[in-house]
């Protein structure tokens, strides 16, 4: 067979072009093409911090969700895309890690030929889950992405969350319930990696609990989110946070094996009291205050339940330890906790958070308004005040239950297998 | 013709499921069994507690029948599919909170743990403790009412589409708490019949009372049953329940 590929004249170098550009888009064009056509639906789809890049034998792709309330869901989006969308041979591996503010998170690896099978129900969740690998070991995948072209960024764009939140008082015998309730924007946006500046502003609407019914900032900070390797997370946040603290604030986890089971952590807060007034006035009065806790947490993976045991130094200088028992079942959240001061006093109750707002925001833009995604409630069934702390604003650390390799597997189940 | 036919959507919905006592737990009209709900149930509900049986729960007269009914309403949670949580608070009516009668409705919590499912001719085993909070320093001592620690077990027994739920169980004190709501042995049997399947009919003896009822499952979500205590006095439990 004569392909013309006689380099002795122009005609055969014309011929030589030609089939290699036909052998680029028949082997690697076709690669190209689907990965661009992926990468199409994803950002189309609204995900930010979309990467991809293919190996030998795999095709590794991250992103970022800031579109839908829990993070379960968003991966279900993901592998339905690639499912669908990815065109290569069945035994390429899929290698997905998924980020939050620019940080990896957690990871999931199957077959494209059993993710393609499941997505369209040749295969049941639970044979798929079984050889797939949901994995907390990031750092080979986010060195793999590393050179890859970052597709609709994230960063620099603003968010306005609005919120409520409930202050309550039960037991008073000259009102029985007392209550405020607050209305909270807030205003955030993800410098860069790991990089939040945000704030959060109180309005007091209804309030029978007490006499402070201004709306002011109550939260001002900025905070760097860190992953070092695959078993270190660590948030630094500097700024004014609630309960009128101000100063700065460190915590840390350790995940000491390959998996969320066992965690050990620990936190240091320096902070003076201070806030800022309803004109934006900072007040402050320094009077160092350290609060501290360390501690361990294990996760029954089954049950998706922890249990949690600190001891430190709290809000109102109180010393002791906290143990808290709490179940998550995907975004809802009980527990119960008992703090227990070395005076003695106990503070004991149960809490729970819920979502609330949309399932799915609106696409990321310059500026977005959306719904805060959770509300939380505490219950003291005996309450002295023991062992409380201050909230100086969301962080990677205290999203991480939802990238729980355990979370997503569960979670995913929902969103992939509809009837 | 409509009310006929939002009747039978009614009844045609949710099959044998068992009932929710008075007491904010799984159970018969007031005496517990070994039944849970489903691992991740939610339920919020209330029961009415018929005068001439309602306790006061403070202050002077504190364990005395004084002629006001009462209104429970509690939250439960399966928290683990083996763990039951419950809160509660009983109200008396008729009162008011307010300082000159330092009244304020009574909190207690549950927790139930099923130590052995129902398999072949094994019954289903569980012990609670009710409002004992006291016995772990957590409140004081004096402010329980309701308590009791219990071992209950259940067994189902089929024949011909019938379907009766049998339990035994027995309360005492624990920790230095005495037992004041379940004295002793209690026990009961919920009976469904093949014509209601999402009905059915109960009679327990809390220990201290004769009680019968029938409980209604609707819509997949409610739980209505109406009952007499002490053969006697009318009693309804409403509940609603939620998979998380």
């Amino acid at each position: 067979m004569d392909f013309g590929l006689s380099l002795s004249n122009l005609g055969g170098m014309r011929n030589l072009f030609f089939y290699l550009v036909l052998v680029y888009f028949l082997g690697f064009g076709r690669d190209m093409y689907a990965q661009h056509e992926l990468v199409d639906v994803l950002v189309a789809e609204g995900l930010q911090n979309v990467q991809i890049a293919v190996l030998d034998h795999e095709l590794v792709l991250g992103y970022e969700n800031n579109r839908y309330r829990y993070e379960a869901e968003a991966l279900g989006f993901v592998i339905d895309a690639v499912g669908h969308h990815y065109d290569g041979p069945d035994e390429l591996l899929v290698s997905v890690l998924i980020r939050h503010k620019g940080i990896p998170m957690s990871s999931v690896t199957s077959s494209l030929g059993a993710l393609r099978a499941l997505v369209k129900r040749n295969l049941d969740y639970a044979s798929w889950s079984d050889q797939a690998r949901f994995g907390w070991e990031v750092s080979r995948l986010d060195q793999v992405l590393k050179e890859a072209v970052l597709e609709n960024k994230s960063y620099r764009k603003v968010d306005l969350p609005v919120g409520v939140q409930l202050d309550y008082q039960l037991g008073n015998f000259d009102n029985a319930v007392r209550i405020k309730f607050n209305v909270q924007p807030e205003v955030t946006s993800v410098l860069t990696k790991g990089l939040t500046a945000s704030a959060m502003y109180t309005m007091s609407t209804w309030n029978d609990l007490n006499n402070s019914n201004g709306s002011r900032l109550v939260i001002a900070r900025l905070s760097q989110d860190i992953r070092l390797g695959n078993h270190f997370f660590m948030n630094l946040t500097g700024g004014a946070f609630t309960r009128n603290r101000l100063g700065i604030v460190a915590n840390a986890q350790y995940y000491f094996t390959n998996s969320e089971q066992w965690r050990l952590q620990a936190s240091w807060a320096e902070t003076d009291y201070g806030f800022f007034d309803s004109k934006l006035s900072l007040i402050q009065v320094p009077e160092n205050y350290r609060m501290y806790h360390a501690g361990i947490t294990y996760r029954n993976r089954q049950f998706h339940t922890d249990v949690d045991v600190r001891y430190g130094r709290f809000l109102f200088g109180d010393e002791g330890y906290k143990l808290n028992v709490t179940r998550q079942i995907d975004e809802v959240f009980i527990g119960f906790f008992i703090n227990k001061a070395t005076t003695g006093a106990k503070n004991v109750g149960f809490e729970f958070q819920v979502p609330v707002g949309f399932k799915k925001h609106l696409k990321p833009m310059a500026v977005r308004p959306m719904t805060r995604e959770f509300f939380y409630l505490p219950y003291y069934y005996s309450g002295t005040g023991v062992g409380l702390n201050f909230y100086a604003g969301e962080n990677a650390l205290l999203n991480i239950k939802e990238y729980y390799p355990s979370t997503l597997k569960r979670g995913l189940e929902k969103y992939l297998v509809r009837d | 013709m409509r009310r006929i036919i939002v009747f039978v959507l009614l009844v045609s919905t949710g099959i044998g499921m068992h009932a929710q006592s008075l007491t904010g737990t799984r159970g018969l009209i007031k005496s517990p069994t070994a039944r849970m709900y489903q691992d991740n149930t939610l339920v919020l509900g209330a029961a009415y507690v018929p005068s001439g049986i309602f306790k006061r729960t403070y202050g002077q007269y504190q364990g005395v029948v004084t002629g006001n009914a009462g209104l429970n309403t509690f939250v439960t949670v399966n928290f683990l599919p083996f763990v039951e949580v419950m809160f509660r608070y009983s109200h008396e009516y008729n009162m008011k909170v307010q300082p000159t009668n330092r009244y304020f409705p009574d909190r207690m919590f549950t927790a139930r743990v099923r130590l052995m499912d129902e398999q072949g001719n094994r019954p289903a085993l569980l012990v609670g403790l009710q409002d004992v909070s006291a016995a772990f320093d957590l409140t004081c001592k004096g402010c329980s009412n309701y308590s009791a620690a219990y071992v209950v077990t259940s067994k189902e027994f089929a024949y011909r589409g019938y379907r009766v739920d049998a339990s035994l169980g027995y309360s005492g004190d624990f920790r230095g708490m005495e037992a004041k709501d379940f004295l002793g042995f209690f026990g009961g049997v919920e009976v469904f019949t093949p014509y209601a399947e999402n009905m059915s009919l109960l009679w327990d003896y809390d220990s201290q009372l004769m009680n019968i009822g029938i409980n209604g499952y609707f819509l997949k979500r409610f739980h209505v049953t109406l009952g007499l205590l002490d053969m006697s006095k009318y009693t309804w439990i409403l509940a609603y329940r939620y998979q998380i």
